[in-house]
């Protein structure tokens, strides 16, 4: 079957068979930074924002997009002009091996969307969709709270 | 196979009459591969609303968590909708799993059900002929071929509920759930996680709660196996969360 959305902002046609999941979908048309760590809901690291909320990919059907915005963490920025929020994981040492970054980059998007201001307990909610098993988390955690001073300190 | 969006619940329901489709609406409680010909999304059927009538809180079936947690009934009871969302499994998952799928699912480790049966919730049901059941009995006997739940009316309560989750983590499955509702008339306990949702007649009322009373309830129910905890731990856990959960709601 065949559907219209919008991907980082981008009309896009997807061609797939009416059982497939979002993130087997996205892979094959090129969208590589969403991950496939367990294809059942646990991991996380397949998350991305379907109308600016995040959702985990491998579970949702891709025919549900039909319509849909997805965000990936290639629509936010790029390596020459990365968000924020790329470059305080950068800075701050929350990426090790990766596997979990962009996802967690999604979620703490949302989170700084509708919180400007987290505290660590709205962090860490924010983030419990997405295991990470390198970092200890603590590092993560730093990174969001220096994207949102970073941020509000633009917006002032 | 199909995957069809029907845009109403009347379309929804003719195309569930087949003899092998299933509806879908969070599809988290869904295999890679669906054993079914056909699927019936009804993420598109627009029954995604809370709203607040004088016989109760009217909620679609495909609600999803996350915006119950956000909805003015979550905070009724003390709270007590919003404390069985708030580590229903996590955020992302919030935003895909419905309050219809979570009823429907059948999983032991669901949280709304408990919690809406000790509040007397009903759910509209739609099919050839529309019909009304309690959440036990979409629970215990399942719905018929072609029926989907189409909304969920939870009655305004004054009264105070807790619900308690045990689990390898914050966000994993229930292991062991209680929900304890309590008001003037009395108490109203359910249990889930090792069981069937169900509500435990034996410690309702106004009644007092003895060891003795505690242990005869647990005793009766036969847990399923879980994959880390053995049945007796659990029966376990279970005197101790109920103790506490009835505790709090009572003082
Ligand atoms: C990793 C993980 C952790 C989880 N942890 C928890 C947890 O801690 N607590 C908890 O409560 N839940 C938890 N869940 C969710 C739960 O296990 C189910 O997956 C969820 O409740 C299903 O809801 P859904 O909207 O996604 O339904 P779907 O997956 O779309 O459907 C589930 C079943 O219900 C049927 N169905 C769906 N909607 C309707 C309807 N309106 N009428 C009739 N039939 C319907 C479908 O045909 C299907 O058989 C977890 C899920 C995952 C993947
Ligand atoms: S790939 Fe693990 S949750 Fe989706
Ligand atoms: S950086 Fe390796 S999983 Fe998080």
């Amino acid at each position: 079957m065949e559907i219209c959305c919008k991907i980082n902002g981008e009309e896009r046609k997807l061609c797939f068979e009416p059982h497939e999941r979002l993130l087997h979908v996205l892979r094959r048309h090129g969208y590589y930074e969403v991950k496939d760590g367990c294809s059942e809901g646990h991991c996380g690291v397949c998350t991305v924002l379907v109308d600016g909320k995040p959702v985990k990919s491998c579970l949702m059907f891709a025919a549900q997009a039909e319509g849909k915005e997805i965000t990936t963490a290639r629509g936010l920025g790029s390596p020459e002009s990365p968000h924020p929020i790329q470059q305080a994981f950068a800075d701050e040492g929350a990426v090790q091996c990766g596997f979990c970054t962009p996802a967690m980059i999604l979620c703490a998007h949302h989170l700084l969307q509708r919180v400007p201001d987290p505290s660590d307990k709205e962090i860490r909610r924010a983030l419990d969709g997405v295991l990470c098993r390198c970092t200890g988390y603590q590092k993560i955690i730093k990174a969001v709270k220096t994207a949102a001073q970073r941020i509000g300190g633009e917006a002032k | 196979m199909e995957f069809l969006r029907p845009k109403t619940v009347e379309e929804a329901v003719e195309l569930l009459d087949h003899p092998h489709a299933l509806p879908v609406a969070g599809g988290t409680a869904f295999p890679g591969k669906p054993n079914a010909e056909r699927l019936v999304d009804l993420t598109s059927l627009e029954l995604n609303y809370v709203e607040e009538r004088p016989d109760g809180f009217h909620v679609g079936a495909t609600t999803t968590i996350a915006e119950l947690e956000r909805s003015p009934v979550a905070e009724m009871a003390g709270g007590y909708i919003r404390q069985a969302c708030e580590f229903l499994a996590d955020t992302p998952l919030r935003n895909m799993i419905t309050v219809g799928g979570n009823i429907a699912c059948g999983h032991l480790w669901a949280h709304l059900p408990p919690v809406l049966m000790t509040l007397g919730a009903r759910t509209i049901i739609a099919g050839k002929r529309k019909r009304e059941l309690t959440v036990y009995e979409v629970v215990s006997a399942g719905l018929q071929r072609g029926e989907l739940i189409q909304e969920v009316i939870i009655p305004k309560l004054g009264g105070r509920g807790v619900f308690k989750k045990f689990a390898l983590t914050r966000t994993d499955y229930a292991a062991v759930s209680v929900a304890v509702y309590w008001d003037e008339l009395g108490r109203r306990v359910a249990v889930g996680g090792l069981v069937r949702p169900q509500r435990l007649g034996d410690l309702e009322g106004q009644i007092d709660i003895t060891p003795e009373l505690l242990d005869r309830a647990v005793d009766e129910l036969n847990p399923v196996p879980h994959p880390h905890f053995d049945p007796e731990y659990r029966k376990h856990v279970l005197k101790v969360l109920l103790q506490r959960a009835i505790a709090e709601v009572e003082h």
